[in-house]
């Protein structure tokens, strides 16, 4: 038995800067562990190696019963509330999701040497391994740098991993491949001095093509669609687009920047994003913020300004010398799909799973991976199935799924076989059956409700009606989150969902909130309405609801986007309508807890503790106005009435703030002034009100809005300003939470 | 040197490749949280039954995991033994199955659930590419920390050690153990383990 160390071992096989890195990082973690650095230093190290927390690793965990303490050895902390020995997250950065058979197999050992035998891939075609060890994490870079994999800056305020379309190179409807330029970007940004000075994240991402799906650039920090001009390649640039809390779609910046200028352009936007991107309030920092307060004109010049300036660096074009000319080569001649010898269940899933390559007689299969995960034996079945069919060809999806490309028509029944025999070989790839979810409460810190858990259960009802739903409604998409910061990309889903809480009958009540009509085609190019929020257990039967109707009650060809807004936000709440409500706990008990998880439900693992309150309290009633403005107000917009839609939205923030005024100062009045001068003194000023992780993010809404109200309210104000009314009330409702589980702790 | 990680799995009997349902089980990882039913600081439950041929659900612990695991086709109780620098092997080796049969007798007593373990065998994987690769040597030296292990529960000379997911070298080094004869009940293999 060997006595070498990885790093021994792996000696000559890692890029020297890399291993440099690793090293370092090694030795950072080892000064943390004698308390020689601050805590937060060295979180912020971590977090930039890709090193995460992960949910109770402040040490506190609810069982059902009671908040315990889980009892590690006490040894200094990896940042602020989490515990040395607490097990949490490691994110692997994959450019454009591209990833070999080799590193397949380098990242099913690493799952079963220091995880959880279990290969998740993100909605950003990363990989995540669950219920690492800190100590352990040092070895796992190495090994991987050893396959040319980094996880650099798979975290923390930096440039994040550069995805694209999992198509780029074969598709039949993009410009060009581009690939060898997210990859480029990816290698220029690694580690750039320009980079390490944002006040938040960075998320770029490349497209082929203006009008598909799988790109997702209008939903990017910053986005490149591929276009061809008299000849010459270039990108149409767009910045500052996000989901999270408060979407918004990103802007043009260039509608033709040459592939030469690609590089220099981006160095230029990240010097603008770092100088004048905010610092200090970690709510504000995205770049979509500073382009909104700034103006794309304003941005757009502040970025030329700042591209004369650059020194210049060779590395801006030496790429494009060696440039390929597509991403990878097929491994096999290709070849007709044959009529002889398919399995039973070919079909079906030739169906979903297959898309003809642009390369005459070649395909590119879905391996659908359910809510993105394998194990260890899957992915190195997995590696040799691309190995037998298609060499390198395997790229991850922000489906969460993985595909394989080039493979010979003639090849796929066999490669069917092949995935079938080691459980990869499920229709339904990129149906209404292939729910996308973020993480939620089962792992992520932030998460409110249990999103995988309502995936499975979805997945689990929907694969069992496969082939007898109606063609339009099994080609709708549903994502999910475990909260509003839509890791799930729940807004740009056909159905989507994201976790929230209800205090009834004196205890909580997992909920998702319904986010209808987003768009994922046209690069994600409009995003959903909160029409109404559900009981968790309630989700199947809302679905169900919604794709009945929508089933009965479309036109031909109509889409479940232009149906839903033919019909009205009012329409959809009515389906949903009857789902809302919960009964007792005696009556009801079942959904007082989330799917996959039996314990009572709380939040108290967000924060501090709860216990039962009062059954119907002041505030419950009072907020209930404030829903339903915030519900008028998407009327309104879907009306055409911005004006009066924003206006409706600051009411709903002004009442959800007055119900929570009315439980300390029953007589406070209804005039604005009051109400936000009572609630920024009882509620903002002495952080009552405040996230733990938002922190003041969600009052400041109310506060900005009420100080700066806008002159000119035009669709896209008046839907950002809906979306804060709707986490404005969240907030309100958590807020209540914590105050009433803080009352029943203090001795009688 | 000791492994990073060693796994037990004893499998479901009577029949192993029958389908188990796995929804019960998450309930009763989270009462066994709730009621620090077996050793080891417990943290929290893993469901992965949408996964094939997965790790199904696993109760996820500091220095030990336990799961109802389906992989290759077959149930059983997969108990993964991780964080214990500095120990020796044989000592590791012991309190895995210690803690395996453990949790083997105390998800048998749950007769709502029906789960049973069969006790006359069980695999052991090696998860340590640099420590213990699956290579004819690793085994050979595996294989003389494992015997006087399985003599211990079974008896001198009854018992079989024969290595297993060898034909795939990418794979932790795996063996399998079967006693022959007479099994005691899980409670005295564990008296036997402790002593």
């Amino acid at each position: 038995m060997s006595h070498a160390s990885w790093k021994q071992t792996l000696e000559g096989r890692i890029d020297p800067g890399w291993a440099e890195e690793i090293d370092h990082f090694e030795g950072q973690l080892e000064l943390r562990r004698q308390g020689k650095i601050e805590e937060k230093v060295f979180a912020e190290t971590r977090l930039r190696r890709g090193v995460y927390g992960q949910r109770y690793d402040n040490g506190k965990r609810h069982d059902g019963v009671a908040e315990r303490p889980l009892a590690f050895e006490e040894k200094p902390t990896k940042g602020p509330d989490t515990l040395w020995d607490a097990p949490g997250m490691q994110r692997i950065k994959i450019p454009f999701g591209g990833v070999s058979p080799e590193q397949l197999e380098v990242l099913a050992e690493l799952a079963e040497d220091y995880s959880d035998n279990i290969l998740h891939v993100t909605t950003r075609q990363d990989f995540q391994l669950h219920f690492v060890h800190i100590e352990d994490t040092p070895d796992l870079m190495r090994r991987l740098a050893a396959v040319d994999i980094t996880t650099r800056e798979a975290c923390g305020n930096s440039v994040r991993n550069v995805t694209a379309c999992p198509r780029a190179g074969v598709c039949r409807g993009e410009a060009f491949d581009v690939s060898p330029y997210a990859h480029a970007l990816m290698r220029f940004l690694l580690g750039h001095p320009d980079v390490q000075d944002f006040g938040r994240k960075f998320k770029p991402a490349f497209s082929g093509c203006e009008h598909e799906a799988c790109g997702l650039v209008q939903m990017h920090d910053g986005g490149y669609v591929a276009r061809m001009r008299d000849g010459k390649r270039g990108f149409k640039v767009v910045v500052g687009g996000g989901l999270g809390p408060v979407p918004h779609q990103a802007q043009v910046l260039s509608e033709f920047t040459p592939e030469e200028e690609l590089l220099p352009q981006m160095q230029a936007v990240c010097r603008v994003f770092a100088r004048l991107g905010e610092k200090r309030n970690r709510g504000r920092a995205r770049i979509k913020f500073l382009v909104a307060k700034l103006g794309i004109e304003e941005f757009r010049r502040l970025v030329e300004e700042e591209r004369v300036t650059l020194p210049h660096d060779d590395r801006w074009t030496a790429f494009l010398d060696d440039m390929p000319h597509t991403s990878g080569e097929a491994v096999l001649e290709p070849g007709p799909l044959g009529d002889a010898g398919r399995s039973p269940g070919f079909e079906a899933w030739h169906r979903s799973n297959v898309y003809a390559q642009r390369q005459e007689g070649y395909a590119m299969a879905t391996v659908h991976l359910p809510l993105g995960d394998m194990t260890s034996d899957q992915a190195r079945s997995l590696a040799d199935i691309a190995r037998r069919f298609a060499g390198e060809n395997l790229r991850t999806t922000v489906d969460q799924n993985v595909v394989i490309r080039f493979v010979p028509d003639a090849e796929l029944p066999a490669l069917y076989e092949a995935l079938c025999a080691v459980g990869l070989g499920a229709p339904g790839a990129g149906t209404i059956a292939d729910v996308v979810t973020c993480p939620g409460t089962d792992t992520c810190k932030l998460g409110i409700a249990a999103s995988r858990g309502l995936g499975s259960e979805m997945i689990r009802r929907l694969q069992a009606k496969a082939g007898t739903l109606p063609e339009a409604v099994e080609a709708l998409s549903i994502k999910a989150s475990g909260c509003f910061n839509s890791c799930g990309q729940h807004h740009i889903s056909d159905i989507g969902f994201y976790g929230n809480s209800r205090k009834i009958d004196g205890r909580t009540v997992p909920h998702f909130q319904v986010i209808l009509g987003g768009q994922r085609q046209e690069n994600g190019g409009s995003y959903g309405l909160a029409v109404g929020s559900v009981p968790s257990k309630a989700v199947p039967l809302a679905i169900e609801a919604l794709t009945g109707a929508f089933a009965e009650g479309r036109e031909p060809d109509e889409s479940f986007q232009a149906w839903s807004a033919r019909l009205g936000k009012r329409s959809m709440r009515e389906l949903i309508k009857p789902l809302m409500s919960v009964g007792p706990y005696a009556e009801e008990p079942e959904f007082y807890s989330d799917w996959s998880d039996v314990r009572e439900f709380t939040i108290g693992d967000l924060g501090v503790g709860e216990c039962a309150g009062e059954v119907v309290s002041l505030f419950g009633i009072e907020v209930v106005k404030a829903e339903a403005q915030a519900f008028d107000a998407q009327i309104a917009l879907d009306d055409g009435d911005a004006g009066g839609a924003e206006s409706l939205a600051y009411a709903a923030m002004l009442s959800a703030a007055r119900a929570l005024v009315r439980t300390e100062f029953i007589d406070v009045t209804e005039q604005p002034e009051d109400v936000v001068a009572e609630f920024r003194t009882r509620f903002f000023e002495n952080e009552r009100f405040f996230d733990k992780y938002a922190k003041g993010k969600f009052g400041a809404y109310l506060l900005e809005r009420h100080a700066n109200p806008d002159t000119t309210v035009d669709d896209a104000l008046a839907a950002r300003r809906i979306e804060e009314a709707q986490l404005f009330i969240e907030a309100a409702h958590a807020c209540e939470a914590r105050m009433t589980a803080e009352a029943a702790e203090v001795p009688a | 040197m000791t492994p990073q990680r060693i796994a037990a799995k004893f499998l479901v009997e009577p029949d192993p490749a029958a389908a188990v349902a796995l929804e019960p089980v998450i309930g009763l990882f989270h009462r066994f949280i709730q009621e620090q039913s077996l050793p080891g600081l417990l943290l929290d439950v893993a469901d992965y039954a949408h996964v094939p041929d997965g790790p199904g659900v696993v109760l996820i612990g500091h220095d030990v995991d336990y799961g109802i695991d389906l992989s290759d086709g077959q149930a059983g109780l997969l108990v993964v033994r991780k964080r214990f620098a500095g120990q020796a092997f044989g000592e590791v080796l012991r309190d895995t199955l210690g803690r395996a049969l453990t949790a083997a007798q105390a998800i048998g007593q749950e007769s709502d659930l029906g789960l049973r373990f069969a006790s006359d065998a069980l695999t052991l994987h090696f998860f340590d590419r640099l420590v213990t690769p699956n290579s004819d040597e690793a085994f050979e030296s595996v294989r003389g920390e494992v015997e006087p292990v399985a003599e211990c529960l079974y008896g001198a000379a009854s018992y079989e050690i024969s290595r297993v997911r060898s034909e795939d070298r990418r794979k932790a080094l795996s063996l399998s153990i079967r006693g022959s004869g007479e099994i005691a009940p899980p409670s005295a293999l564990i008296e036997r383990l402790s002593a």
